[in-house]
């Protein structure tokens, strides 16, 4: 008793007002968890929506990744079988216009000519470097055909015209006759030639002939 | 405003709530003044009971259910006693087994608490006391319909301490723990003298004489019958009657307030001398009876040099309760002071 305040409630009012307040508080107790929980609930569901989304998005992505792959290791493929194809056809196919070169020779042949054997040897489209192995530096990286034609015309001024008439050939390098010797043939004197000259391939590609310029500037 | 009053959680004031004659008074003030807002009278049932229906639609409007309750004056009884100088729940005890012994019943049916009037002890160890006592099973009866309205009493107390605590609502400063002043709250049936130092209870005494007695003398003297002299004595506090009538419900209020006059004074000596306190300040009247005309002027005469005056702050707050009834503001001071009763902490409240 302080002079302030006093209290004469009975001991069964002081317990009853006692559970009621402990009731209250209880209530309060669960509305506020219940808000709690509701709070944490709809932040959770909205967190859940949202990694739902980024799910379907990573989803779809990686479909996408996956389809790319695919296309990648399809157009891997067929570029593989391609390759192997080409391949296969360098192997099996003359590197250059064999009728054309051959027809340029043969209108350079004078009348009195006759040509008995062409041979093309193309070792610097075949020759490849070992798989490991050193690469020779004073091998000629360029791509050119040796050729070799053997033939009889009436007189060597025959077979120097024919010579200085390939020599005009901007394809043809390195013209020059190996050898000449007398013949005989069906009772008449002729003169057996063999000629031998280099085809530049890189100056008979029409990729080239355009990138350079006339003047020899790229 | 500082900042920590912005964060401050106030808790929401009780209820006061007085039972008085016809019904009950409830009243809360605002969270954060004195003032009151919202005052309802509730009347008794025919048979005097409370109707726990009506009871419970007059809460609405009201906050929270908390509620201090002043119980019927008749149930409580003051008795002046020596006790040891005890605290809190030993205080009690010794004040539960003193009142039944005082007042010869079982003391597993009371309540009592002690008001100590001195801190000075005498060779035994005991001090003066008045020693407030209830029957617990009588409370619980009367509390029964206000719990089932919904009401959770948190406090109990006689209404004279509500009536002090009033007109003590301008005395919390420390500066001011040493103004004395004299309450006197007459009811229909008795009176309650109460003696407060700052804002502390020092002392209470009760009186027979309240309105009944006025109206029983004034009948007396008029030859008329008690309901129309009670009729006549209220008109008499608007100062509506002729003054021929006026001057005899004021001779006859004279007449049988003089014993009430004559028992303040001897209060007001009792206390001077026990707690040496010095002599009171100022005297102040509320209750339904305490602006009956001429009751001012007895007790002003039989303490000389105390003036009987109004505390306009608190009857200024009382209008706003005495507006919703035919009431004066004084009627409503025992309500109101026990709706400012100070917070305490729960825990320590249950105890």
């Amino acid at each position: 008793m302080t002079g302030r305040t006093m209290d004469l409630r009975p001991p069964a009012v002081r317990r009853r007002v006692a559970d009621a307040r402990e009731r209250t508080r209880l209530v309060q107790i669960c509305l506020l968890a219940a808000i709690c929980l509701s709070a944490a609930w709809s932040a959770a569901a909205w967190r859940l929506r949202d990694a739902r989304a980024d799910h379907e998005l990573a989803v779809t992505r990686a479909d996408e990744v996956l389809r790319v792959e695919r296309e990648l290791a399809d157009i891997t493929e067929r570029f593989d079988d391609a390759g192997r194809r080409l391949g296969v056809w360098r192997r099996c196919s003359i590197p250059f216009g064999a009728s054309s070169i051959l027809a340029s020779i043969a209108n350079d042949l004078p009348d009195s000519g006759t040509l008995e054997r062409v041979e093309f040897d193309a070792p610097s489209l075949i020759t490849s470097a070992v798989r490991g192995g050193r690469v020779r530096s004073d091998v000629d990286s360029m791509r050119r055909i040796e050729t070799e034609i053997e033939g009889f015309t009436a007189t060597d001024a025959d077979v120097a015209v024919f010579v200085e008439a390939l020599r005009r050939r901007p394809l043809f390098r390195d013209v020059r006759v190996e050898s000449t010797r007398h013949r005989s043939i069906a009772d008449r004197t002729a003169r057996a030639f063999r000629i031998v000259f280099e085809i530049d391939l890189e100056t008979a590609s029409p990729v080239i002939a355009t990138a350079i310029a006339p003047g020899g500037d790229e | 405003m500082s900042i920590r009053s912005i964060f401050k959680l106030r808790r929401t004031p009780p209820l006061g709530v007085e039972f008085c004659e016809h019904g009950l008074r409830l009243v809360q003030v605002g969270a954060t003044s004195d003032e009151i807002r919202r005052a309802v009278f509730v009347p008794f049932e025919s048979n005097g009971d409370v109707d726990p229906g009506r009871l419970r639609a007059a809460l609405r409007g009201f906050r929270g259910r908390d509620a201090v309750v002043a119980p019927p004056r008749a149930d409580i009884t003051v008795r002046p006693a020596r006790l040891p100088l005890l605290v809190d729940a030993e205080l009690r005890e010794a004040a539960r087994w003193e009142a039944a012994g005082l007042l010869e019943i079982d003391a597993s049916d009371v309540v009592a608490d002690a008001l100590p009037l001195s801190s000075e002890t005498d060779a035994e160890g005991r001090t003066e006391m008045l020693v407030v006592a209830a029957s617990a099973s009588g409370l619980e009866q009367r509390l029964a319909p206000l719990i089932t309205a919904g009401l959770r009493p948190i406090a109990l107390e006689p209404a004279f301490f509500g009536a002090g605590r009033a007109f003590t609502v301008r005395s919390r400063r420390q500066q001011e723990q040493h103004e004395i002043r004299v309450v006197v709250d007459v009811s229909e049936t008795e009176s309650w003298i109460v003696v407060t130092r700052g804002d502390r209870l020092m002392f209470a005494k009760r009186s027979d004489v309240g309105g009944a007695a006025f109206d029983a003398e004034l009948a007396a003297g008029l030859g008329i019958e008690p309901a129309t002299a009670r009729r006549t004595r209220l008109d008499g506090r608007d100062r509506t009657l002729d003054p021929e009538v006026l001057a005899e419900v004021m001779t006859a209020v004279r007449r049988a307030g003089a014993s009430l006059a004559d028992e303040i004074a001897m209060a007001v000596r009792y206390v001077t001398v026990t707690t040496r306190l010095g002599r009171p300040q100022a005297l102040h009247l509320s209750g339904e009876a305490g602006a009956t005309p001429g009751l001012q002027e007895t007790i002003e005469s039989s303490i000389p040099g105390i003036p009987v005056e109004s505390a306009s702050f608190v009857e200024q707050r009382l209008e706003a309760a005495s507006s919703t009834e035919d009431s004066t503001p004084l009627e409503w001071a025992a309500a109101f002071g026990l709706a400012i009763r100070p917070m305490t902490r729960r825990g320590k409240e249950a105890a």
